[in-house]
């Protein structure tokens, strides 16, 4: 076993993880090499690449001053100096004691062995970016178990990564439970799909969402109390007919006829109270129904559950994707349901860094007791700075794509250890598709290019001057009709 | 430094500052330009090399190490390359300075020897004038008997092959009677043999090309390639002169002293730096045209690539200098401590 071609060799000094070479051959960024030194083979990954010529050196200041010289020395004399981080004993991926010693040679990493470092697990996401022949699969346990993060500046391939593992997890039975903020996956092509409607029993919610839903301010103390009055009686059976909010309204109209209201406040507040409720009937029509079955009881085994958020406003986004976090994770601790992922676009919206919502609070409680009941987080978000730090750092698995904001890339940093300097700055030169895993997904952090999913995601990038150019012709034709049918008139007038 | 100088300083800036702009007063060399041919030089191909060589040196109390590098490339649609490199202890401690300049030119001409032959033009940095003027105090303080002995070892240094120095390996002969002396005599004489090997061999084709050459013919009290550096911007070239060398030399005399050179200040491309150029033959202008159209042919921004090549590659910087002694794992006195 000697592995591949010699590219390089050490020089200068070096550490247990990280050693400098020189190399007349260009490697690539992120290309695997393994060093032989002390009985070990050790896996490394090039971090950095450095270019340059002594003839042409950077106090040159007239441009054909270089092409008089590059005439004469050709592209010969040209050296190419690098970084390895080393990540391991390809057996065991322990990082040695000692430090390769200056004149270790860098060989290319082989691909049968980089096959037994990517190729073990059991979700496809693409190909090594130095080695397409090496397939990169992870490790649907970890990646469930310990949560994942998708981050990347917006059009970087964020959901098409969503859709290429979703597809995977359908494959393996699994149950992927997708907030779809933006109506990208439901007519996306996967192989089995189950649409749901953001449609909530009004039964089945707690006080609290109720409450944010009807829009009860925070300091309307009386308001509240009514309401919550009123939501009780409802919701335990309350005799009579209708519907839980006509009972709801015909609560708060008897209290309202009561005697029992003496002062004016009280009169007013259970006025603006019946005001709200039927606000809310009114603004939720449709979405809450009370002859809707529980969404919990809608979610398949083996397909996307897809959960159209697209045309709902915020509000009622995070109480829906509260009110099921909150219920799988019930239904989880008693069994009920099977381990489920739950892929949150945007999450930056739902589980922000600076306010509280309803959704944070129970992405922060999955991103904390998930793993133990079997309920996995994916967090996508093009804005990890603004995204919650505590969930963020639950995530122990990233795959971060195209980031250029320094600030996104080190709270990003901050969330992972992993991530080194080098790595960090390739960030920001990533193509569309391509990535950088991490985390116990992955034995060894790796630079992927992602499948591009075949199907087709509605957020992709739309076409403009295609839709201009749509239009236009439209607007032409009317034009010319409106024309024709002038002219039509006057000479049936002549 | 003391701060005494800052106040003498504050006290004479005016006068300095006159002073400085008396001497750049263009005024003073406009008559020169007359002197001046301005000519756009055509590039024409031929097979150019050119050498360089460094020499670098750490001095303890007792000895000397020094390392020494030369260079020869030849552009003749490739660069190929001759080079050589020594790291050594210099002994005895005597006539240090001038022993190590003459380590550096025979590592020097013997690089150039090695390519010589297969060139058009060979350019060498610096004055071949000054070369042969140079090192004069070398012969100095061997009596007659002395220099017979070291005399009978000339043949030998003139087969002598490869790019080291014979002298060391040849001193093992010399008596103890004034050894010092004997051995940098038996240094020096190695020096002429090998430039007369070159100059023999290539007295068609070898160019002296200086930056910072000193001569001063004009009479104008600065050098020659300064007044015409203000004078003129155009490329070009003075009107050349001869020149001979006069003193008498231990070995080779006659030839030595037939040279005659013909020295001329020239310019490569417009606006660019003013070199001297001295070749060791006569040469009339239009010849010297041509000289220059094929020098130009390989150079860049106004200068010969393969020598500014050269001289990039050899330079032994202090820095290196430290880690080869480092490599060297000595531990000696330098003297220098207690001043630290
Ligand atoms: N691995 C890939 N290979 C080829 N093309 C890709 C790949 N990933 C994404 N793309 C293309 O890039 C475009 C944007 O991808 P995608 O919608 O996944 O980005 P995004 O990060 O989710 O963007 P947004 O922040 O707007 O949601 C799409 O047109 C998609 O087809
Ligand atoms: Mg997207």
């Amino acid at each position: 076993m000697t592995g591949g071609s010699v590219i390089g060799v050490c020089i200068g000094e070096a550490t247990p993880g990280e050693a400098a070479f020189i190399s007349r051959e260009m490697p690539v960024t992120g290309e695997y090499v393994t060093l032989e030194f002390e009985d070990a083979r050790v896996l490394g990954m090039v971090e950095s690449l450095v270019r340059g010529s002594p003839a042409i050196s950077g106090d040159i200041i007239d441009p054909d001053v270089v092409e008089r010289i590059l005439k004469f020395e050709g592209t010969g004399g040209q050296y190419v100096r690098g970084r390895v981080r080393l990540l391991g004993d390809v057996k065991d991926l322990r990082i040695p004691k000692v430090p390769p010693p200056p004149g270790t040679k860098v060989k290319r990493a082989d691909t049968e062995t980089l096959r037994q470092l990517f190729s073990t697990g059991s979700i496809r996401i693409g190909t090594l970016l130095s080695n397409p022949e090496v397939e990169v699969k992870l490790d649907a346990n970890m990646m469930v178990s310990r949560h994942l993060a998708i981050l990347a500046i917006t059009g970087a391939g964020k959901s098409n990564t969503v859709s290429v593992i979703v597809e995977a997890l359908i494959k393996l039975e699994g149950m992927p439970i997708i907030f779809d903020m933006h109506s990208e996956y439901g007519d996306a092509g996967f192989t089995s799909v189950k649409k749901i409607a953001p449609r909530l029993n009004p039964v089945y919610l707690s006080f609290a969402e109720f409450k944010m839903l009807v829009d009860v301010g925070k300091d309307a103390y009386i308001q509240e109390r009514l309401l919550r009055k009123a939501f009780n009686a409802a919701k335990s059976g309350m005799k009579g007919r209708g519907s839980f909010i006509e009972k709801i309204l015909r609560k708060l109209e008897e209290k309202a006829d009561s005697e029992e209201l003496k002062t004016g406040s009280e009169k007013n507040a259970i006025a603006g109270v019946i005001n709200k409720v039927e606000d809310f009937e009114n603004k939720y029509e449709g979405l809450v129904d009370p002859h809707a079955p529980h969404i919990l009881d809608q979610l398949e085994q083996g397909s996307a559950n897809v959960i159209d958020l697209g045309s709902v406003d915020e509000d009622y986004a995070d109480v829906i994707v509260s009110h099921i976090l909150r219920r799988t994770l019930y239904k989880r601790k008693t069994g009920d349901m099977p381990p489920a992922f739950c892929i949150i676009e945007e999450a930056h919206i739902l589980a922000p860094a600076k306010r509280p919502t309803h959704s944070k609070y129970w992405i922060d409680r999955i991103a904390r007791e998930g793993r133990k009941f079997g309920v996995g987080l994916c967090l996508v978000s093009q804005r990890p700075k603004s995204l919650d730090q505590n969930s963020l750092s639950q995530a122990n698995n990233t795959i971060i794509m195209r980031l250029i904001e320094p600030s996104d890339q080190r709270h990003v940093q901050q969330s992972s250890e992993r991530l080194s300097d080098d790595l960090l700055a390739q960030l920001s030169s990533l193509n569309i598709g391509e990535a950088i895993t991490l985390g116990l997904m992955t034995k060894i952090p790796a630079l992927v290019k992602i499948d591009k999913y075949p199907g087709k995601i509605k957020g992709g990038d739309p076409d403009i001057t295609g839709e201009w150019k749509k239009r236009a012709q439209k607007q032409r034709q009317l034009k010319k009709q409106k024309k024709a049918e002038i002219t039509d008139l006057y000479t049936n007038i002549i | 430094m003391l701060d005494l100088t800052y106040e003498v300083l504050a006290r004479d800036k005016s006068g300095i500052q006159k002073r400085v702009s008396e001497l750049l007063d263009r005024s003073i060399v406009k008559d020169y330009r007359a002197r001046w041919n301005s000519v756009c030089f055509k590039p024409s191909p031929s097979v150019v090399g050119a050498e360089d060589g460094s020499i670098n040196h750490k001095r303890y109390k007792n000895l000397v190490i020094y390392a020494v590098n030369a260079t020869a490339h030849v552009y003749d649609g490739d660069i190929r390359s001759a080079s050589s490199a020594d790291v050594g202890v210099l002994y005895p401690y005597f006539q240090i300075e001038e022993r190590l300049h003459l380590y550096r030119a025979i590592y020097e001409f013997k690089c150039a020897l090695e390519v010589i032959d297969s060139v058009d033009l060979f350019l060498v940095d610096g004055s071949m004038i000054s070369d042969l003027n140079a090192f004069r105090r070398l012969s100095q303080g061997v009596s007659k008997e002395q220099r017979e002995e070291v005399f009978a070892l000339l043949p030998m240094l003139e087969q002598a092959e490869g790019v080291e120095i014979a002298s060391i390996e040849l001193s093992r002969r010399l008596g103890p009677d004034g050894y010092r002396e004997k051995l940098v005599f038996l240094e020096y004489l190695e020096y002429l043999t090998t430039l007369e090997k070159l100059l023999s061999r290539g007295l068609d084709k070898l160019v002296g090309i200086s930056k910072l050459s000193t001569r001063s013919r004009l009479g104008t009290g600065v050098p020659d390639l300064a007044v015409f550096e203000e004078a003129t911007s155009q490329a070009g070239y003075s009107d050349p002169e001869t020149d001979v060398v006069t003193r008498r030399f231990p070995v080779y005399d006659e030839l030595f002293r037939s040279l005659v050179f013909t020295i001329s200040s020239i310019r490569l491309e417009d606006g660019k730096d003013v070199y001297m150029l001295e070749v060791p033959r006569e040469i009339d202008k239009s010849q010297l045209i041509e000289l220059l159209e094929r020098i130009s042919y390989t150079s860049v921004d106004g200068y010969p690539y393969l020598l500014k090549k050269a001289h990039k590659e050899v330079t032994i910087t202090n820095r290196e200098m430290k880690n080869l002694i480092a490599g060297l794992g000595i531990v000696a006195k330098t003297g220098r401590e207690v001043l630290k």
